[in-house]
């Protein structure tokens, strides 16, 4: 065992003792939930997102499962759910929780969410390890690279430094906090040297990018697509998929994937732990779908982002080819995130974006 | 002398009554009591009383500016409000135009839409290649795009074009519910248009001024989606805060100490109107 | 004849395409109280509102002595308006309501002190200059809205239906009070009103208005001796209409065969009467003379067919023989009260009017 992964398991083990100490608020918190904690097992309830994401997400899985089972799927859907999971987690009312690698691994270190095992997730074995992580594993990743303005920007744009170049000045932009910010902050900082419990290098260079290079701020996939369109932004880190169809639009960008290593978002509904076996089971069964290959390359053809089983990634149709990756790009797109130590950023949370909103927004 | 209220009256205001108790006393009970428990990283929060958050909160410049600068552009945008609501409220309460249940249609119609999409359209029109830019480049003000987006300006902009319906049906309200006799009682007293106005009209319509003002005063400093598109990290103000602070950080004790600053503010606004609404004035 | 102070020529005001009022002509004398009396939609409320300048007349000129005031802006006309409602300023004391004239024309500030403390004496409410509108009995209200308008000492005194918002024995004491403060000061004024006893009762002249036009300009007295036309007739309390046929005129008075039977003597409108004119023949109830023997020449059978009693009057519903209904009101006497429902009696008529009958 590495030093890191002692070290994770020691947060781990610290965590666990401090939730067990403190339960009493979040027992009326959790009291505050719609209904019983016994469950019907005839329902798989799913916290989600929503927009046209669950719409395809529904279509994709969510339909055949209920199809193939006598189960109904129950929907609630809105951002940032991990609240109520943790308040909930002596009696917790929902099943599943869509989340990315981070922030499941997370809510895994409060035991809120499982672990994913191929015996009871058969298909799991199929997909990519860049795209396995202890709590999930994709139904599909999104590539994340850097949005560039062709028509403004002339000279080639290789890596993220290139954010920093005084040219664009005025003209590049950063995801805000609570959006992807939080992330490419990690990677900024772990590629400039920094870890969760030593964040300077991260905010020296973010302070820097806002305050000379005059950064914009992103809130949300739309108004990226806002800002990319009407080029009051030429750089930025974004979602390659989007990226195609803000280019598709008639925004000059395209994408490219950073030198120093892409980011890659890992998407699918975590397993929320407690609920009663049947609830469980079923929950497993569900995950397992957006696992297979078919399915999966279905659900890539209406978002465009690629598979993560290998089977599905190496039997591709005609139509979407262009999603193939070889080894090396997968490995390049999972490199800096693998590195992350998710304990210790989400202990830390507070204390860094209590420092990025004085040092970095406020500097 | 109040009427009182009887059986039946107290039947009537008894679901609304019910309502207010479940969603706006129980959750502000709920978030005062939260805001002086302890932060825990691997909780919500833990039960244990500190004054932690508020010296947090009071005791840093980086908050103080935020709360200073929420107050400041909920001050602006009902000023500006009011003085470009006025006079339109004032033509609508006072056109015999045909046209006048056309004109109050486009004054509620934004409502129609909603405040996300309003932003967007103001991130079309401020950017630098937007209409504002374009058409200041074209009649030779400036001869580069000028930076609007993430400023104060654009959110009071936005702001102030959001939520004029909320100062212009009070003030129509004030303005149409006046004595129209009393404007020509001054006038016969040898009172011209512009004495008549500032001695009888405005104060008149005191009532909707101030309801007006309080009504964006309050929906500004509680604003969300409108700083945070279009002020970026430029502009940031309590509500971006609690939502971060809420969703994002997932600090709960914190956002519900930010959240009582600013329902304070609002009530205290929300008070002076209804100390200034009882004083003399209609 | 008193000088004119106010001359209206030609006045005409259309709402759309509908006739507000006009086209009138009439004079207001210095020093009279001039009372516009018709039913509501007269235009007598906007023939006011065009002599403040309130509204500007789309035909015809206002004369102000020597000066053509057609297009002169309210306020640099001079002249006291008491509206309906009164219109004092709710956000102002009485004291600021009173002052506001005079802060206007920018007195010193002692001068407006004292005026208003006077004016409010004028009009009997002394001591409550720090009081509110709201604050205010209606009677108290009326007379603060006076005081406002008669401050400025405005060449003509204005008043909108004044005493219509007030109760029955209040507005009773207001027509006497309003009428003896216009007398003190001398003020000519133009009196609204749809209360023909509050007409009869305050104003030297009467212009009495219908859809629009000026019906008659006469004394109260006048008015009600011989109405002009019909409208006035029935509008200017109550009167028997008979129909009837002219069969003679001589030194200006006619000799009328009525429909009711008999013959009677009636005097003549202005425009004349020849004989064998389809006219009416016009009696006020009270000079319906009824007897329950025949009294000699003339007097017509009737029955009563209703009896109505009110104290100082008894109020008699007629037929005659060939089936006519008249009205008489006769003082409740020993004599009259005898005459029960369904008695049989002899009429007569006295102080006959011809009015023309339109085709």
């Amino acid at each position: 065992m590495s030093d890191k992964d002692n070290r994770r398991q020691f947060n781990r083990r610290e965590f666990l003792g401090r939730s067990a100490g403190a339960g009493a608020g979040l027992a009326a918190l959790a009291a505050m939930g719609p209904g019983p904690a016994a469950a019907a097992t005839d329902e798989l309830r799913i916290l989600f997102p929503g927009g046209t994401w669950q719409e395809w997400f529904s279509n994709t899985f969510a339909k055949p499962f209920e199809a193939g089972t006598d189960a109904r799927v129950i929907w609630k859907m809105g951002l940032g759910f991990e609240p109520l999971v943790i308040a909930q987690r002596r009696r917790p009312q929902w099943d599943l929780i869509h989340q990315n690698q981070n922030t499941s691994s997370q809510l895994g270190a409060l035991d809120a969410v499982v672990e994913w095992q191929e015996a009871n997730i058969p298909n799991l074995k199929h997909v990519h390890t860049a795209f396995r992580y202890p709590y999930l594993a994709g139904k599909i990743h999104t590539p994340y690279g850097l949005a560039v303005n062709t028509k403004r920007i002339k000279r080639p744009i290789t890596r993220w430094a290139d954010l920093w170049d005084p040219e664009f000045a005025g003209k590049v932009a950063f995801p805000a906090w609570g959006w992807m910010g939080q992330e490419v902050f990690h990677a900024v900082n772990q590629l400039n040297g920094g870890t969760p419990d030593n964040v300077d290098p991260g905010i020296g260079k973010l302070k820097d990018l806002y305050a000379k290079n005059k950064a914009l701020t992103i809130n949300n996939v739309e108004h990226a697509h806002q800002m990319l369109l009407s080029e009051d932004v030429w750089l930025a880190p974004h979602f390659g998929a989007r990226i195609e169809k803000a280019a598709a639009a008639g925004a000059p960008v395209e994408f490219v994937v950073p030198d120093e290593g892409g980011l890659s978002f890992i998407f699918n509904t975590a397993i929320i732990n407690n609920r009663p076996a049947d609830s469980m089971e079923l929950a497993h069964r569900f995950v397992d779908s957006t696992l297979d290959p078919e399915q999966q390359i279905a659900f890539s053809r209406l978002t465009g982002y690629p598979p993560t089983n290998t089977q599905a990634m190496g039997n591709l149709p005609a139509d979407l080819k262009k999603l193939e990756m070889s080894e090396a790009e997968v490995a390049a797109f999972g490199k800096i995130q693998r590195e992350f130590d998710y304990m210790a950023m989400f202990a830390y949370r507070d204390q860094i974006k209590s420092r990025w909103d004085k040092e970095v927004v406020a500097g | 002398m109040g009427e009182r209220i009887g059986g039946f009256g107290r039947a009537l205001f008894a679901p609304i009554t019910v309502l207010y108790l479940l969603f706006l006393l129980a959750p502000i009970s709920f978030f005062l009591l939260m805001s002086v428990f302890r932060y825990s990283p691997m909780e919500l929060y833990e039960p244990a009383l500190t004054g932690e958050n508020f010296a947090r909160l009071l005791g840093e410049d980086y908050y103080r500016a935020i709360i200073f600068r929420t107050l400041k552009i909920a001050g602006l945008t009902a000023l500006f409000s009011l003085l470009l609501g006025y006079p339109l409220a004032y033509f609508l309460a006072r056109t015999r135009s045909i046209w006048r249940g056309v004109l109050m249609f486009l004054v509620i119609a934004p409502l129609m839409t909603g405040v996300i999409v309003r932003t967007y359209g103001w991130i079309v029109l401020l950017g630098a290649q937007g209409t504002v830019n374009t058409t200041l480049i074209w009649l030779g003000l400036v001869d580069r795009p000028v930076k609007i987006l993430e400023t104060e300006l654009a959110v009071l902009i936005a702001l102030v074009h959001i939520l004029m319906p909320y100062m212009v049906f009070p003030l129509f309200s004030s303005l149409t519910g006046q004595d129209p006799n009393v404007e020509k009682a001054a006038a016969t007293l040898g009172a011209g248009r512009w004495r008549t106005f500032f001695e009888v009209t405005l104060p008149l319509s005191r009532s909707g001024i101030l309801m007006g003002s309080a009504l964006v005063f309050t929906l500004t400093a509680g604003a969300v989606v409108t700083p945070a598109l279009l002020g970026g990290q430029n502009v940031q103000m309590l509500g971006q805060t609690i939502y971060d602070l809420v969703l994002s950080t997932l600090n709960w004790p914190f956002a519900s100490a930010v959240a009582s600053i600013l329902v304070l503010c609002q009530f205290s606004i929300i008070f002076l109107y209804f100390r200034g609404g009882r004083r003399r004035a209609g | 004849m008193p000088s004119a102070a106010l001359e209206l020529r030609g006045v005409l005001k259309r709402y759309g395409s509908a006739l507000g009022v006009g086209p009138v002509d009439f004079d207001v004398r210095e020093g009279e109280l001039l009372t516009l009396l018709g039913p509501s939609g007269c235009g007598k409320t906007t023939t006011l509102h065009i002599i403040a300048g309130l509204l500007s007349p789309d035909a015809g000129t206002l004369r102000f002595g020597e000066r053509d005031i057609t297009r002169l802006d309210p306020q640099h006309r001079d002249m006291g308006l008491v509206f309906q409602n009164y219109a004092l300023f709710p956000h102002k004391s009485v004291f600021d309501n009173v002052a506001f004239g005079l802060r206007m024309r920018r007195l010193p500030k002692d001068e407006i002190r004292d005026r208003v403390g006077r004016m409010l004496e004028v009009v009997g409410l002394p001591g409550v200059e720090a009081r509110f509108p709201d604050q205010l009995s209606g009677g108290q209200r009326q007379r603060v809205a006076l005081a406002r308008a008669l401050v400025i000492e405005p060449t003509l005194l204005l008043l909108d239906e004044p005493l219509s918002n007030l109760d029955a024995v209040l507005r009773k004491r207001m027509r006497h009070d309003l009428r003896e403060i216009q007398q003190r000061l001398g003020i000519a004024t133009v009196f609204v009103t749809h209360d023909q006893d509050e007409a009869f009762e305050m104003s030297d002249r009467v212009i009495l208005m219908n859809r629009g036009q000026i019906e008659q300009v006469a004394t109260p007295e006048e008015l009600y001796d011989s109405p002009a036309t019909r409208f006035a007739a029935e509008f200017i309390g109550e009167a028997n209409l008979i129909e009837g046929v002219v069969a003679d005129v001589a030194d200006g008075a006619a000799v009328v065969d009525a429909a009711v039977g008999g013959r009677y003597p009636a005097r003549l409108p202005d425009g004349g009467a020849r004989s064998g004119d389809q006219v009416y023949l016009m009696v006020r109830p009270e000079r319906v003379d009824i007897a329950t023997a025949p009294p000699g020449n003339g007097a017509v059978p009737a029955t009563v067919t209703k009896r109505v009693f009110s104290g100082d009057l008894l109020a008699f519903t007629l037929r005659t023989e060939n089936g006519h209904e008249l009205v008489a009101s006769k003082p409740s006497v020993a004599g009259y009260r005898a005459i029960g429902p369904d008695a049989a009696v002899w009429v007569d008529l006295q102080d006959c009017r011809v009015l023309p009958r339109e085709s």
